[in-house]
């Protein structure tokens, strides 16, 4: 925890995912196909998105979704990321391995997400998510990315020693 | 011809507490009952109809990303991806919703077409750079490195400008440490 230096009341430590059902939906199902890398843009995988489907291949294998297999530490069951703002897209590479997915929700507008210091806080979809078109450096070999992302006000939240500023909390 | 969607959004940015979320609705109300009222930052922004065409030596290229990068400090990005015919069509994101188009506004340019090395699928290791085989030349997905911008404007940008003709044999000067 001493690592989190961005400050636990403004680092996401969990959120809500709706549990994946393999479908053409921008909730609840995974385009696939995408490179995820930090040198590549997250418009990519936002641009699978048509209205509320997905374009092109998706998961489609059974238990290939967030919320199955709770126990595997794989992306695409059990984690989260800050790239592509509240009830957005979810994209992954092949078939469980570097998926980027995206907290959502059923109850709309936003998703909740618990922050490392314990406190819970409601995330409207109009959340600042910065330049989605911008590219990070290659982290590699690096272990932790310590630069700052460009992702906004979200992306921030999901860094723990970006050092960004993220406002006070209210 | 085109699905083409103006539309203004009046939600105000980033509200990150349930007060403040509260707040937000009651405005959003406020806005529904009288549409005149104009909204914060980027919502008084209309988006303007962007298309046109990705090609690579010449040929059309499809199924690539095509992303707008502000270059103004105000700036929106917005993104789009191309079909059989190499056309694109931009999409920008507004109050967390996609709407058709982009901010008139200065935009660096980008055109991203990538696959995985076959090797690196099965390795299940973290992805490192050399594993992205890049069908459109890296360069061209940095914005910094791409050597393209353009210009969108009011009205319909649907001008040779924002035609890109992208060669395979394109190495910029610098790819900022990417690489």
């Amino acid at each position: 925890m001493k690592r989190i230096t961005d400050g636990m009341t403004k680092t996401i430590m969990l959120s809500e995912a709706i549990i994946g059902d393999l479908s053409r939906n921008v909730l609840g199902g995974v385009a696939s196909g995408e490179t995820i890398h930090p040198t590549t843009a997250p418009t990519g995988c936002l641009s699978r998105a048509t209205g509320s489907s997905l374009s092109g291949a998706v998961l489609s294998t059974p238990s290939q979704g967030s919320g199955h297999r709770w126990s595997d530490c794989r992306d695409v069951y059990t984690s989260l990321f800050t790239r592509i703002g509240p009830n957005g897209v979810s994209c992954a590479q092949t078939a469980e391995d570097s998926t980027v997915v995206t907290p959502s929700s059923r109850h709309g507008g936003g998703v909740n997400a618990a922050m490392c210091d314990g406190s819970v806080r409601f995330f409207t979809n109009d959340i600042d998510v910065g330049n989605q078109a911008a590219t990070t450096a290659d982290p590699w070999p690096s272990a932790i990315v310590v630069y700052p992302s460009p992702y906004g006000v979200w992306g921030a939240l999901g860094s723990i020693q970006g050092g960004e500023s993220i406002g006070r909390p209210e | 011809m085109s699905r083409e969607i103006r539309r203004e959004w009046p939600a105000c940015r980033s509200p990150i507490s349930a007060h403040r979320t509260a707040r937000v609705r009651l405005v959003a109300l406020v806005v529904v009952v009288a549409p005149v009222v104009q909204g914060c930052g980027l919502a008084g922004s209309s988006t303007e109809f962007v298309e046109g065409t990705v090609l690579l030596d010449g040929a059309a290229v499809a199924d690539a990303t095509v992303a707008f990068s502000p270059l103004d400090p105000e700036g929106v990005f917005a993104y789009g991806r191309t079909d059989a015919g190499g056309v694109y069509r931009l999409t920008t994101s507004r109050g967390g919703r996609a709407v058709g188009g982009a901010v008139a506004g200065r935009y660096a340019v980008t055109v991203t077409k990538t696959e995985i090395t076959p090797s690196a699928v099965a390795s299940f290791q973290a992805l490192r750079r050399k594993d992205i085989v890049f069908l459109v030349p890296d360069g061209y997905s940095q914005p910094a490195a791409s050597g393209l911008s353009v210009t969108v404007r009011k009205g319909r940008n649907v001008g040779p400008e924002f035609r890109f003709d992208l060669k395979s044999s394109y190495v910029p000067a610098d790819l900022g440490g990417t690489k």
